[in-house]
C-alpha cells in the first residue's frame, strides 16, 4: 500500500482547536477515525476503518520512534511524540500525538486512542526535524534493518539520557 | 450544513407534500383530474422522501442516544460509525462523536496528568490545544493544582536536600571528630605508654641515682669519719711531736750538764796529772836521795820506786780518763748537736701536723657538707622516685582512658555512619512517598528461576512472589541469615541487590535495596513485576 502514495513537499495544516483522534485495536489497526482525521488525511472513514495505522506513515518518520511507541503501550504507559504523517496525495502533516491505552473495566487493555494536535512549529523546525533526520540516517547507514533499528534506539536513548531524565520528561520540557 | 438549510431538509417534504395536496384539491374542484393526479403522485413521492429522512433521522438518533448512554456510564470508546452521511443526520452523527472525543480525550489527559503526579512526575500538564469551556477551565485547574503540588514538592525537595545535606554534613564532621578523637586517643595512648615507659625508666635510673647517692652519703660519712681519725692521729703524733721536742730540749740540757761535768772532770783529772807528776818528780827525788843514803836509804828506794810506779800509773790512767772524757766530750757535743737537728725537725713537722691539721679540718668540713649534700640529693632522688612512680600510674590511667576513648570513637562514628544510612533511607522513604511504597510494595506470583548469591554461596532458586520493594524465593538456599546481604540474578549481568529479612524452611523473604539497583536490574524487576500483574489479573 505504502509505495503507491509519493511524498511531497506539499504541507497540509489544521487549526489549534481541532484535534485528530483515532482508536485502533492491539494491533493498530484503525478502528475509529475523527472526520478531521479524514479531512487532513485525504482518505475516506470507510478507506480507514480497519487499515492499519502504518496508512499514513511517511518515509520521513525513523522507525525507533514507533519502537519507543510500541514499548511504552506495551508497559501501558502513554506517549507523546512528534509525527510527521503522509496524506493520501503524498503532502505531510505534522502532529503532535497522544496516545494512551484503553481499558475495559476490568483493567484489561482493549485498544489505543490518539489525539493528536498541532505542534509547535519551532520545535518541529528546531529540534525533531534534525533528531529524525540524524535518526534515520544511522538506521540507513546498516544493511540490516534490524541492526540499524538497535542501533538508532541506542542513539535516540543516548540523546534522551543527555538532555533528560526520560523521554517524556525530555518532550514536556521542548 | 447551516441551520436554514438543516430546518429547510426538515421541513421541505413535508410542506412539498402539504402543497401538492392542496393544490390536488384545488384541481379537483376546478375539474383539472389530470393535473391532480399528478399532484398526488408528486405528494406521494414526497411523502416517501420524507418517510426515507425520517427513518435515517431516527436511526441517527438511535445510534446518538446509544453513544451518549455509553458516555454517561464512562464508556469512551463507543462512537457512531456510520459515516459521511449528509444532512441532520450526518450532522448529529459528527457532533455526537466529536463530543465524546473531546470528552475522551479530556478524560485521558486529565487521567495521565495526575497518574503522573500520583508517581511523582510533575513535569506531566494537560496540553489545552483542543480544549474549549469547561474542559478548558477544568483543565487549566488541575495544571495549575499541578503547578501548586510541584511547588510544594520541590519545596519539599529542596528542604529535605538542604536536610538530608545538613545530615550529612553533621555526620560527615562528627565522623571526621570521631576519626581525630580517635586518632588524638590512639595518640594519647602511644603518648602515655611512652609516658609510662619514660617514667619507668626514670623510675629505674632514679632508683639507681639513689643507690648511687646513698653509696656516695656512705663514701662520704667514712670518708669524713677517716679524716677524723687522720684529724686524731695528726692530732696525736703533734702531741708526741711536741713531747720529743720537750725531751731533746731537756736531753740537750741534760747532755749540756753532761759535757760541763765532763770538763769539770777534765780539770780534776789535770789536777790528778799535776799531783800525779810531781809525786814522780818527788819519787825519783827520793829514789836519788835514797840511792845517796846508799843501803840505809836502800828501803827508801823501794818505796820511792813504787810511788814513782804509783804516779806512772796515775799518769797513765788519767791520760786514759782524759782519753775518755774528750771521747765523751765529743760524742756530746755531737749528740747536743744531732738532738738540736731533731728538735728542728721536731718542730718543723709540727709547724706542718699544725698546717695539716687545718686541712683536715677543712676537708672534715667538707666533707660533712658532703655527706649533708648528699643526703639531701638522696632524699631529692627519693621523692623524685616517688613522684615517677606517680607519673606512672597517671601514664596507665591516661593509657585505660586513651583506650576506651578510642572505642568510644569507634562507636561514635558507627552512629554517625548508621544515622546518615537512617537518614538516607527516611529521605529516600520521604520522596517516595507512602503511596507509592504501598503500590510498590504490592505482591505478585513469580514462577521465574533465579540464582541467589551470597557471601557463603550460591544457589539456585524460584520466585513464589515479587513487588517492586521485595520477593520470596523458594528451594535449596544458601546457608542465610537474617540481615545477610545477597543478590539476586535473574539472568547474567543483571542481579538485584537485596537484604535477607526472614527464613522459613526453604523460604527467604527479602527485601531489594532500591538505592543500590541498577538501572537494568529495576528495569528487569518492573517487567516482572508487570508480567506477574498481568499473570494474577487473567488468573
Ligand atoms: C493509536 C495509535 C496511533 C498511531 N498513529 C500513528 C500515526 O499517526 N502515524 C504513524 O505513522 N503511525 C502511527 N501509529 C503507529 C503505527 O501503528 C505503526 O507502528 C507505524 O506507522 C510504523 O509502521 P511500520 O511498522 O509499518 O513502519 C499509531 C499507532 C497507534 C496504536
Amino acid at each position: 500500500m505504502k509505495p503507491r502514495v509519493q511524498p511531497t513537499s506539499e504541507e497540509v495544516t489544521f487549526l489549534p482547536d481541532e484535534i485528530i483522534v483515532s482508536k485502533t485495536d492491539l494491533k493498530g489497526r484503525i478502528t475509529y477515525a475523527n472526520a478531521t482525521f479524514s479531512r487532513i488525511c485525504g482518505y475516506s472513514r470507510a478507506e480507514l476503518m480497519n487499515a492499519p495505522h502504518s496508512i499514513i506513515r511517511h518515509p520521513d518518520m525513523p522507525r525507533c520512534v514507533f519502537k519507543l511507541l510500541w514499548d511504552q503501550l506495551g508497559e501501558e504507559r502513554e506517549i507523546f511524540a512528534y509525527v510527521k504523517n503522509m496524506a493520501r496525495n503524498g503532502a505531510f502533516y505534522w502532529v503532535f500525538a497522544h496516545i494512551t491505552p484503553s481499558f475495559d473495566n476490568d483493567g484489561k487493555v482493549t485498544g489505543y486512542h490518539s489525539s493528536r494536535r498541532v505542534p509547535d512549529r519551532r520545535v518541529v523546525r528546531e529540534v525533531i526535524e534534525p533528531l529524525y533526520k540524524e535518526l534515520l540516517r544511522t538506521e540507513a547507514a546498516h544493511a540490516s534493518s534490524k541492526d540499524g533499528l538497535v542501533a538508532s534506539f541506542a542513539q535516540l536513548m543516548n540523546i534522551v539520557k543527555s538532555k533528560a531524565a526520560s523521554y517524556d520528561e525530555l518532550i514536556f520540557s521542548l | 450544513m447551516t441551520n436554514s438549510s438543516s430546518r429547510f431538509e426538515a421541513f421541505a417534504p413535508g410542506a412539498a407534500v402539504i402543497l401538492l395536496l392542496a393544490g390536488a384539491a384545488g384541481a379537483v374542484a376546478a375539474g383539472m383530474p389530470v393535473v391532480a393526479l399528478a399532484l398526488i403522485a408528486a405528494a406521494a413521492v414526497g411523502a416517501a422522501v420524507g418517510l426515507a429522512l425520517a427513518l435515517r433521522l431516527s436511526a441517527a438518533v438511535g445510534r446518538a442516544i446509544e453513544v451518549a448512554r455509553a458516555l454517561g456510564k464512562g464508556d469512551f470508546e463507543v462512537r457512531g460509525l456510520v459515516f459521511d452521511q449528509r444532512g441532520r443526520a450526518g450532522e448529529l452523527a459528527e457532533a455526537i462523536n466529536d463530543m465524546a472525543d473531546r470528552i475522551d480525550a479530556f478524560v485521558r489527559e486529565a487521567s495521565a496528568a495526575m497518574e503522573a503526579v500520583r508517581l511523582n512526575r510533575y513535569y506531566r500538564r494537560i496540553l489545552p490545544n483542543g480544549m474549549e469551556g469547561a474542559l478548558l477551565r477544568a483543565s487549566t485547574t488541575i495544571n495549575q493544582a499541578t503547578d501548586v503540588i510541584q511547588g510544594r514538592v520541590e519545596a519539599f525537595e529542596a528542604s529535605t536536600a538542604e536536610f538530608g545535606a545538613t545530615i550529612n554534613s553533621i555526620v560527615a564532621s562528627l565522623v571526621d571528630a570521631s576519626r581525630d578523637m580517635g586518632d588524638a586517643a590512639t595518640r594519647l595512648g602511644q603518648g602515655a605508654s611512652s609516658t609510662d615507659q619514660r617514667a619507668s625508666d626514670a623510675a629505674s635510673s632514679s632508683s639507681m641515682a639513689s643507690t648511687d647517692v646513698q653509696r656516695v652519703a656512705h663514701a662520704a660519712t667514712q670518708l669524713t669519719g677517716s679524716a677524723r681519725d687522720v684529724g686524731r692521729e695528726i692530732e696525736r703524733s703533734a702531741t708526741i711531736a711536741r713531747d720529743a721536742v720537750a725531751r731533746a730540749e731537756e736531753t740537750k740540757r741534760i747532755v749540756a750538764g753532761l759535757s760541763e761535768a765532763a770538763e769539770k772532770i777534765g780539770a780534776v783529772i789535770g789536777l790528778i796529772e799535776q799531783v800525779a807528776g810531781q809525786t814522780n818528780l818527788l819519787a825519783l827525788n827520793a829514789t836519788i836521795e835514797a840511792a845517796r843514803a846508799g843501803e840505809a836509804g836502800r828501803g827508801f828506794a823501794v818505796v820511792a820506786q813504787e810511788v814513782k810506779a804509783l804516779a806512772s800509773q796515775t799518769a797513765a790512767a788519767t791520760g786514759e780518763i782524759t782519753q775518755h772524757i774528750s771521747e765523751v766530750q765529743t760524742a756530746t757535743r755531737a749528740a747536743v748537736g744531732s738532738i738540736v737537728g731533731i728538735g728542728g725537725t721536731i718542730a718543723e713537722i709540727n709547724a706542718i701536723t699544725a698546717d695539716m691539721r687545718g686541712s683536715i679540718e677543712a676537708q672534715i668540713s667538707a666533707t660533712t657538707e658532703i655527706a649533708q649534700g648528699v643526703s639531701n640529693a638522696s632524699e631529692g632522688t627519693r621523692q623524685v622516685s616517688d613522684r615517677i612512680s606517680g607519673i606512672t600510674g597517671i601514664a596507665r590511667e591516661t593509657s585505660a582512658l586513651a583506650q576506651s576513648l578510642f572505642s568510644t570513637s569507634g562507636a561514635l562514628s558507627t552512629e554517625g555512619d548508621r544515622l546518615s544510612v537512617t537518614v538516607q533511607e527516611f529521605l529516600v522513604g520521604l520522596r517516595r512517598g507512602p503511596l507509592d511504597r504501598r503500590q510498590s510494595s504490592e505482591r505478585v506470583p513469580g514462577g521465574h528461576a533465579v540464582a541467589i548469591a551470597s557471601a557463603k554461596g550460591s544457589a539456585k532458586a524460584t520466585c513464589v512472589d515479587i513487588s517492586l520493594t521485595g520477593g520470596r524465593f523458594a528451594g535449596q538456599l544458601p546457608p542465610l541469615k537474617i540481615g545477610d546481604d545477597i543478590r539476586i540474578a535473574v539472568e547474567k549481568g543483571v542481579d538485584v541487590p537485596a537484604t535477607v529479612r526472614w527464613i522459613r524452611d526453604d523460604n527467604v523473604g527479602v527485601e531489594f535495596k532500591l538505592a543500590e539497583m541498577t538501572s537494568a536490574a529495576s528495569d528487569r524487576l518492573r517487567k516482572l513485576v508487570s508480567k506477574g500483574k498481568a499473570l494474577a489479573t487473567a488468573a
